[in-house]
């Protein structure tokens, strides 16, 4: 073990059960706290999320045009070990999960409901799909790519260990900034890995209740309901923790990705097909030819309201997204090797990017198209209810049995494979880069991000579960441009290096 | 009053302070530039 790992295993967990006792004894306060200090942080560092945030994907660009882009994330002679398709389908599946399900009518028919207070219903509507499109669109992709880029740059050209820290240790060795830097930020990795990952297992966990629900004909999901969903999660996720199902997990993340395409596909044709189609073209459009901008709008000029509306929703994501950056940025590394830096950048910016524009075009174009032209009651269970949205609309569509299993069952998919893949990376991270942690660390992190998704679940509601994420991410605000200044480092040192060998 | 809250402030001169931090790592000279132990 490298010097510093015990210490780091010993801290980690001890923080992480602490916040989750925290949160199961006495949520309403750990709740409180958390708003508290992400309002103060946000109201005064929107400017830089954004800018850094900005800089990512301008950065994503930059390497991918110019000379660096033809750099392997790999030996010179590594070839990918995937088919493009299925490489794509496991980053969307590991970048987006259940929170694509989640809010994917939910979301623009909130923005829609708070747009026009002030907006003409044609204009909200545009404004709706534009914001859910950024949120979910090339800024968040640019963030886990500049991330895994990063991680995966090190591991597989500098043969560091797959750690968020080793890019600086490996930079800056035997200075003492960077061991206490790489230290906190091996530290700060696990703990927002695992705030987020409770978080997701209390969205999916809220999700599934209500599908549930839906199918017994019941109202709103109780407490007993919720309880049992997160009893057969926590049952369905321990097995694979004990042993190594090794490519199992994949497939059934491919699984959830089918289900989720099938579900887009139905709606597009037997919803409205027309409308969706040109909801869908419309909303790249606008998102074309925002995106720049848009990335740059801190919205200061406005209201409380409206900056309100700006830290709860665009701020968190792009924290949200950070905070992912180390779990996912692992995971896309492994799934990368071989691939050229231009080939990367492209397959992980475009395409998830694209699907997101089709699924929000689709799921928020026929919330809106219920709202605009049909009865108008999807808006009214957003505003009531949101966990249920998803299986609103698919009680207003034929075959609702069907579809609402089968979202059900993506959903519980979602959060299985992300709960065991994320046990595992908490494993290699809390170990000091142990590439295989061995089950009893796995089996430890799993009854954690139990406790944790536990302490989200009591804290009731999903503004708190997204409150929590964020305080668990703030740091990486910072971890993640150094990571990147590294990479930047590293990549020019090595090119001269490369040309100096050439010329010899 | 035009006079900003004073933890704003403090908080955002941290974050200038950081950035020059980050603009640093990236420009100076390392003393070993070869070396690739990792620590």
């Amino acid at each position: 073990m490298m010097m510093g790992s015990r210490l780091l295993l010993a801290a980690s967990l001890t923080v992480i059960a602490a916040v989750g006792l925290w949160g199961v004894l006495d949520s309403e306060s750990i709740v409180a706290v958390a708003s508290a200090v992400v309002a103060q942080y946000f109201e005064s560092r929107g400017w830089f999320v954004m800018l850094s945030v900005s800089g990512m994907l301008i950065l994503c660009i930059v390497l991918a045009a110019s000379r660096y882009g033809s750099v392997r994330l790999g030996a010179d002679d590594d070839r990918p070990e995937f088919s493009t398709p299925s490489w794509i389908a496991m980053l969307f599946a590991a970048g987006m999960g259940v929170g694509l399900l989640f809010w994917a009518v939910a979301e623009p028919l909130t923005h829609f409901q708070f747009a026009k207070t002030f907006l003409p219903e044609p204009l909200a509507a545009e404004q709706a799909l534009l914001a859910t499109n950024f949120h979910w669109g090339i800024h968040a992709w640019a963030i886990y790519g500049a991330t895994a880029l990063a991680i995966a740059y090190f591991s597989f050209r500098r043969r560091t260990p797959m750690l968020v820290g080793a890019p600086v240790r490996n930079l800056y060795p035997g200075e003492t900034w960077a061991k206490v830097f790489g230290w906190l930020s091996d530290f700060m990795a696990i703990v927002a890995i695992a705030i987020g990952v409770g978080g997701s297992i209390a969205m999916g966990v809220f999700q599934v209740a209500d599908g549930v629900d839906v199918l017994i004909g019941g109202e709103k999901a109780g407490p007993v309901l919720v309880a049992l969903v997160f009893a057969v999660m926590v049952a369905a996720y321990v097995p694979p923790l004990m042993v190594d199902l090794g490519q199992g997990m994949a497939r059934l993340s491919n699984l959830a990705m089918m289900i989720a395409i099938a579900l887009v596909a139905f709606t597009i044709i037997l919803g409205p097909t027309q409308f969706l189609l040109n909801s869908v073209v419309s909303s790249f459009g606008q998102y074309a030819a925002h995106v720049i901008p848009r990335g740059f709008e801190t919205f200061t000029f406005f209201d409380d309201e409206m900056s309100r509306w700006f830290s709860d929703w665009t701020l968190t994501y792009m924290v949200w997204w950070i905070a992912w950056g180390p779990f996912v940025g692992v995971f896309v590394a492994r799934i990368s090797r071989g691939r050229t830096i231009r080939e990367f950048v492209l397959g992980v910016l475009v395409a998830p990017t694209l699907f997101s524009v089709v699924w929000f075009g689709s799921f928020g174009g026929i919330g809106l198209y219920d709202t605009l032209h049909g009865t108008g009651g999807l808006l009214d269970v957003t505003t009531t209810n949101v966990e249920r949205v998803t299986f609103a609309l698919l009680e207003r569509l034929p075959l609702t049995g069907l579809t609402t299993i089968a979202t059900i069952l993506a959903a519980f998919l979602f959060i299985v494979t992300s709960v065991v893949s994320a046990a595992f990376v908490l494993g290699t991270f809390s170990s000091g880069g142990d590439p295989n942690p061995s089950p009893r660390l796995r089996l430890i992190w799993g009854a954690l991000l139990g406790l944790l998704g536990a302490a989200m679940i009591l804290s009731g509601s999903i503004e708190a579960v997204k409150k929590l994420i964020a305080i668990g991410a703030l740091p990486f605000v910072f971890i993640t441009v150094v990571l990147l200044v590294c990479l930047v480092r590293a990549l020019r040192e090595d090119f001269k290096e490369d040309r100096a060998h050439a010329g010899r | 009053m035009l006079v900003g809250d004073w933890l704003d402030t403090f908080l955002n001169l941290g974050t200038f302070a950081f950035i020059g931090f980050a603009i640093w790592l990236l420009t100076r000279t390392l003393k070993r530039p070869d070396s690739r132990e990792d620590a």
